[in-house]
């Protein structure tokens, strides 16, 4: 899962960024909110991690620019603000959730997979898709309910194509949601580990679309 | 009015209401009780005056009735007036005196009116006198007869004449006395009734929770009470702006520790979820970090509100800035050293002024700090010190990059900090500076430096 975080405390956004990075996730990070309004309209992230009182732009000046372009990524609002009017007004100018700091990162992960779950339709907390089943917050995996063991880069590429059914993904954009900005992308690695996913669960899973990308239909 | 400063009620205390109700009342009865003696005094001797000429009178219309031929049958005239005395008269009046007479021929007494004493009422000369007799007063009027020789002495009691002088004076200081309970009530009252609107105001206070500090509102409060009610709700009105800045900072100081104690948590949990021992390291790193960082921010919290608490004034001491500015050189020499910046001091001794030190040092080393912190890598600091009339101006510069000239007046706000400078600050520095600053009576102003960054120039008295 690919998570944008605008923070513009050094300590925290670094702390953040190594915590969830630990977990699986691609986390990008930015500090300034012209930046990050400007990396949202140019690529697409699962989730932004919003601070209020930013440099460039406001937090919540970002979120309206973002929602006037129905861009409907999730938004979870982390701030040090916790009157109830801000939360409110958080809420009311778009934002999915609220989580006022300190908070413990436990907490910030099960609101991630909270926000992940409903924006992707998903009620359960494990995912089914066909002979697989996902529960995102153990990263466990199953088929035919048997034990799967997946690296974090092969689970983040599973999720992707699990959340996005039926739709063709390019080599790029699963790239960005597997190494962001800062991996060092060998050329051919989001196809070995497509091939490793294959492997690991079944050929048919994911389709090559030629030219174009990759694409998993959800069977029925 | 007594200075009495203390707010607890204290006997001896300054009251209005009494001050006016026991001056009203002692001038009141002064000014009763004296013309009342005038008058009685008055009136008691215009009464004897009056009794005096009726005495004077009477003895003329005696010597016109009796002469030596009419007083032949003595004895007569005796039984009549007997007689007479002994009659009840119902025309009798209050005022009326029992009169007795001597008839005086040499010293033979010739007749005598039945009440009269045997011995001389009067000596034998002309005119009025008093005399005691048998423990008795009487006054007397003498007359001498040049046509009968003799002596006629008409005289009265004066023990019962003294009685009807009395009873008429006290007639006359009789409605004066009866005033004064009623002028003493009512001065009471008028008082009461006037100091009312106080007593009014003073409840309407006293019912006031300690925390509602809106205006004390009274209509029908007299001109007076209207400009004590005045400055007390501007006093109150100043009170309430600095109760909510209290409220405020609290809220603001709090909001301001969230941000470095949710790093903090983060980080500590990295560490220990972490396996490796280098990412273990770099986690305890941003923890030292984090928590430094939190007790600069405490420090200068403390800092804040010890100058925010402070009274100008208060433990001030004459004292060299110069000196000051050299100590604060020093502390912070070794950071521009790092940075491999020059900075450059100039410092005219002696700079003296009434100050607190330790004080002064906090401003100076804030704003110096800003400065090596704020200009690049191998960039110039400047310090100056200098006495220019008497005024100590006292300046900062910095290659820097400066603040906008838009955003100079906000930077006097607690914890505004200019977002995207890269450098993490309490946001507090320039509002203790601010503080300090005023504390000294002192002014201080944002200016371009010829370094190319910020000038950050003090102006303050100097003690001569």
């Amino acid at each position: 899962m690919r998570i944008l975080l605008v923070e513009d405390d050094d300590l925290l956004g670094s702390g953040i960024k190594k915590s969830l990075t630990r977990e699986g996730y691609q986390v990008d990070w930015l500090m300034d909110g012209k930046l990050g309004l400007a990396a949202l309209k140019t690529e697409s992230f699962d989730l932004l991690l919003l601070d209020l009182n930013l440099p460039g732009m406001a937090g919540l000046d970002l979120l309206t620019a973002l929602r006037k372009q129905q861009d409907h990524t999730p938004v979870l609002i982390l701030t040090a603000s916790d009157t109830l009017d801000d939360k409110i007004n958080g809420l009311d100018t778009g934002a999915d959730d609220y989580l006022v700091k300190p908070f413990e990162m436990a907490e910030l992960k099960a609101r991630m997979r909270a926000l992940a779950r409903r924006h992707h339709g998903h009620n359960e907390p494990t995912i089914t898709f066909g002979r697989i089943q996902v529960n995102p917050a153990s990263m466990e995996v199953t088929l035919d309910d048997n034990k799967v063991v997946l690296g974090r880069r092969e689970f983040t590429l599973l999720m992707e194509f699990i959340n996005h059914p039926g739709q063709v993904l390019s080599r790029v954009k699963l790239e960005d949601v597997v190494y962001g900005w800062d991996g060092d992308v060998e050329s051919n690695s989001i196809e070995v580990h497509i091939h490793h996913l294959r492997k690991k669960l079944y050929p048919e899973l994911i389709k090559t679309v030629r030219g174009m990308g990759y694409k998993a239909e959800k069977p029925t | 009015m007594t200075e009495n400063t203390v707010p607890t009620k204290i006997n001896k205390q300054y009251s209005i209401r009494r001050y006016l109700t026991f001056n009203l009342i002692c001038w009141a009865l002064v000014m009763t009780v004296v013309p009342g003696v005038l008058v009685y005094l008055d009136a008691a001797h215009e009464v004897e005056e009056i009794f005096d000429a009726n005495l004077a009178q009477s003895t003329r219309v005696l010597h016109g009735i009796i002469n030596r031929q009419s007083i032949k049958n003595k004895q007569d005239i005796l039984d009549s007036l007997h007689l007479k005395d002994s009659l009840e008269d119902d025309y009798a009046h209050a005022y009326e005196k029992k009169l007795a007479f001597q008839i005086w021929d040499g010293d033979e007494l010739i007749l005598k009116s039945p009440f009269a004493p045997t011995s001389h009422l009067s000596k034998l000369e002309p005119g009025f006198s008093s005399i005691h007799i048998d423990g008795e007063h009487w006054r007397a009027f003498s007359l001498y007869s040049i046509h009968d020789k003799w002596w006629l002495i008409l005289a009265e009691r004066a023990d019962i004449r003294g009685e009807l002088t009395n009873d008429i004076s006290n007639n006359h200081i009789l409605p004066i006395i009866i005033f004064i309970p009623i002028l003493t009530w009512l001065v009471w009252l008028i008082t009461k009734k006037g100091l009312a609107p106080l007593y009014r105001i003073t409840a309407k206070v006293k019912q006031r929770h300690y925390r509602n500090l809106k205006n004390v509102e009274d209509q029908q409060a007299p001109l007076e009470v209207n400009d004590l009610l005045l400055e007390i709700n501007q006093l109150f009105s100043r009170l309430n702006e600095a109760h909510d800045r209290e409220r405020r900072f609290v809220g603001d100081a709090a909001h301001e520790l969230r941000t470095p104690l949710a790093s903090l948590l983060i980080h500590t949990e990295n560490a220990m979820d972490e396996k490796q021992e280098p990412e273990q390291e770099e986690s305890l790193m941003s923890m030292k970090h984090g928590i430094s960082r939190l007790s600069h921010l405490v420090g200068q919290l403390l800092l804040l509100s010890r100058s925010e608490g402070a009274a100008s004034g208060e433990q001030f001491s004459s004292l060299d800035v110069s000196v000051l500015c050299q100590q604060t050189t020093n502390m912070l020499v070794d950071k521009a050293k790092q940075k491999q910046q020059t900075l450059t001091t100039h410092f005219a001794s002696p700079c003296l002024l009434q100050g607190n030190a330790a004080l002064l040092q906090s401003m100076l080393r804030n704003i110096l700090d800003n400065a090596i912190r704020y200009s690049p890598e191998g960039g110039q600091v400047a310090l100056s010190c200098e006495q220019l009339g008497n005024k100590i101006i006292i300046e900062v510069s910095d290659s820097g990059p400066g603040i906008a000239p838009e955003l100079r007046h906000r930077v006097r706000d607690r914890f505004y900090r200019i977002t995207g400078t890269g450098q993490q600050g309490s946001g507090l520095g320039l509002s203790i500076v601010d503080k300090i600053t005023l504390l000294h009576k002192g002014q201080w102003q944002l200016l371009g430096s010829e370094l190319g960054g910020l000038c950050v120039r003090f102006e303050f008295d100097s003690q001569s």
